[in-house]
């Protein structure tokens, strides 16, 4: 139980970037009638040695109503995903971010697992071919994790905190923790808060792929990714951005936002256990949920619906399974948990935040994403998945979880505001 | 690249590159622009490399660093490509 009052935080924004959606209200929209975003590889050619010929890529994507050309040169799309992610945001949440209020009560807090490592990449290759004098000086600036925050905060002069956060594919949950903490502790007033990643290059697909992390369907993409399923095999590499607006709720209300939720716990642990691999039994993750709900202050039998992390990998979903069933005991039965993974692949550090638009629309419009292609739930796994299409429910209190490479687990509780 | 290039040819070029690089119109780019006040010197240094791609020529830092105006880089190129050895070196 929480020992020190709090100021309260609320979500007043959201936008998104994801292979099924070009908006957070598309990327929802599209999450509700099941739709998959993946597809054969488009980025770069293979041959026949590549294990893995298929990934969640955003196609078409083009920043111009954000990002003018020149700029565009400069950032590597990692950040120029998070850029027209927290456009979106700002525009949702009506408030001139950019020119309101006292530029150091704003601040951004932006997750990436890897980085801009397209511009590395592109930048060795020509280091390689044409030696270090033509190597171009905008590769730091575009490849630097912090690239995504960089921007973002010159973008609508935020002077508060600016960070991000890596810790794999849990970082947007980091992120959109450690910035609630900041407006609960006094520091700031609004922060924008979520994840970026943009990593379906050479180097990460087949660094992936010979980990055997990934799904090796390559006949069939839009069913490989199928979390709970006895049939799943890896998770599929997906890329995009999600960026909330968290706000403190005397700040929100002065003005008239319209409020989707308030965000009201955060927990966090390391398994201490693997660098790659998850505790089977989901100590880390068990824990990092418990630690949320005393965050909040609710008992496990308050949550209606879990946004799992769920990456459709054997051990990972068995691990997470294993938690929450513990965790949950007879209310697990009653509560729903789907992963909406099946649908947008794995965006890595990226994931918790487009996850969160699913966790916080279960509570705001009442509806719960399916998770697609789960044909047989795998031995012992008897909850409510939410198979392959959506349901309806009366969600007051939603989870979202992420775990990461590394050990790095997070869960956030969101509430309906009341 | 040689260096038959006309002159014209070469300010042509010039302005072609910096318009490409800033995102700008070629319109907006002159002989007396000064690099301070249209680009930061991250352009500036790619502008450089590109320069150096463009005209098969090196350009030092320490000639570089004097070039204020886009006029500078032109004369610089025609003096470096009319002159023997292709290289301001």
């Amino acid at each position: 139980m929480r020992t020190v009052t709090h100021r309260r935080v609320v979500i007043t924004g959201i936008g998104a970037v994801s292979n099924i959606g070009t908006t957070a209200a598309a990327t929802w929209e599209a999450m509700k009638n099941g739709r998959s975003g993946i597809s054969p590889l488009q980025s770069f050619p293979q041959n026949e040695d590549w294990t893995v010929r298929f990934a969640g890529e955003i196609h078409n994507f083009d920043p111009s109503h954000v990002v003018d050309g020149r700029e565009q040169k400069r950032i590597d799309r990692v950040a120029l995903f998070a850029m027209v992610a927290a456009h979106e945001a700002v525009q949702d949440c009506g408030y001139d971010l950019k020119n309101a209020g006292d530029p150091y009560r704003h601040g951004t807090i932006i997750g990436s697992g890897i980085g801009g490592v397209l511009t590395m990449e592109e930048g060795h290759t020509k280091l390689l071919q044409t030696g270090p004098r033509r190597v171009s000086p905008f590769v730091v600036p575009r490849l630097m994790v912090n690239a995504a925050p960089g921007n973002v905060s010159i973008q609508f002069n935020l002077r508060g905190p600016s960070t991000a956060v890596a810790s794999a594919c849990a970082s947007s949950g980091h992120a959109m923790g450690m910035a609630m903490q900041i407006i609960q502790r006094g520091d700031c007033d609004v922060m924008l808060a979520g994840g970026s990643e943009a990593a379906i290059t050479p180097l990460t697909l087949s660094a992936f792929a010979s980990m055997k992390a990934l799904s090796t369907r390559n006949d069939d993409p839009t069913k490989a990714s199928r979390p709970f399923d006895k049939d799943r095999d890896g998770f599929v590499l997906s890329e995009g951005a999600a960026i909330l607006v968290l706000e403190e709720l005397e700040h929100a209300k002065a003005r008239g936002a319209r409020i989707y939720a308030e965000l009201v716990g955060y927990g966090a642990t390391g398994d201490a256990f693997h660098i790659a691999a998850p505790d089977e039994q989901g100590s880390g993750a068990f824990k990092a949920m418990e630690f949320a709900l005393r965050d909040a202050a609710l008992a496990p039998t308050a949550v209606g619906y879990i946004n799992a992390h769920g990456t459709s990998t054997p051990l990972g979903d068995r691990a997470e399974v294993t938690a929450v069933k513990r965790l949950f005991g007879a209310h697990a039965h009653t509560l729903a948990m789907s992963s909406t993974k099946s649908m947008t692949g794995h965006a890595l550090g990226a994931a918790g935040g487009i996850e969160s638009i699913p966790a916080i629309m279960s509570i705001y419009e009442g509806v719960l994403a399916p998770t697609i292609n789960l044909d047989h739930a795998d031995e012992g796994f008897d909850l409510n998945f939410v198979p392959n299409t959506a349901q309806t429910a009366k969600v007051d209190v939603a989870l979202n979880n992420t775990f990461g490479f590394g050990g790095h687990n997070v869960s956030l509780v969101f509430k309906r505001f009341s | 690249m040689s260096s038959q290039l006309p002159p014209s040819e070469i300010e042509a070029k010039v302005i072609e590159a910096i318009a490409d690089q800033l995102g700008v119109a070629k319109s907006d780019v002159t002989r007396a622009s000064e690099f301070d006040a249209i680009c930061d010197s991250l352009d500036k240094a790619e502008l450089m490399m590109e320069f150096e791609d463009l005209f098969e020529i090196s350009i030092t830092d320490e000639t570089a660093s004097k070039l204020l105006t886009v006029a500078d880089a032109i004369d610089l190129i025609q003096r470096t490509l009319g002159g023997s050895n292709g290289s301001d070196r």
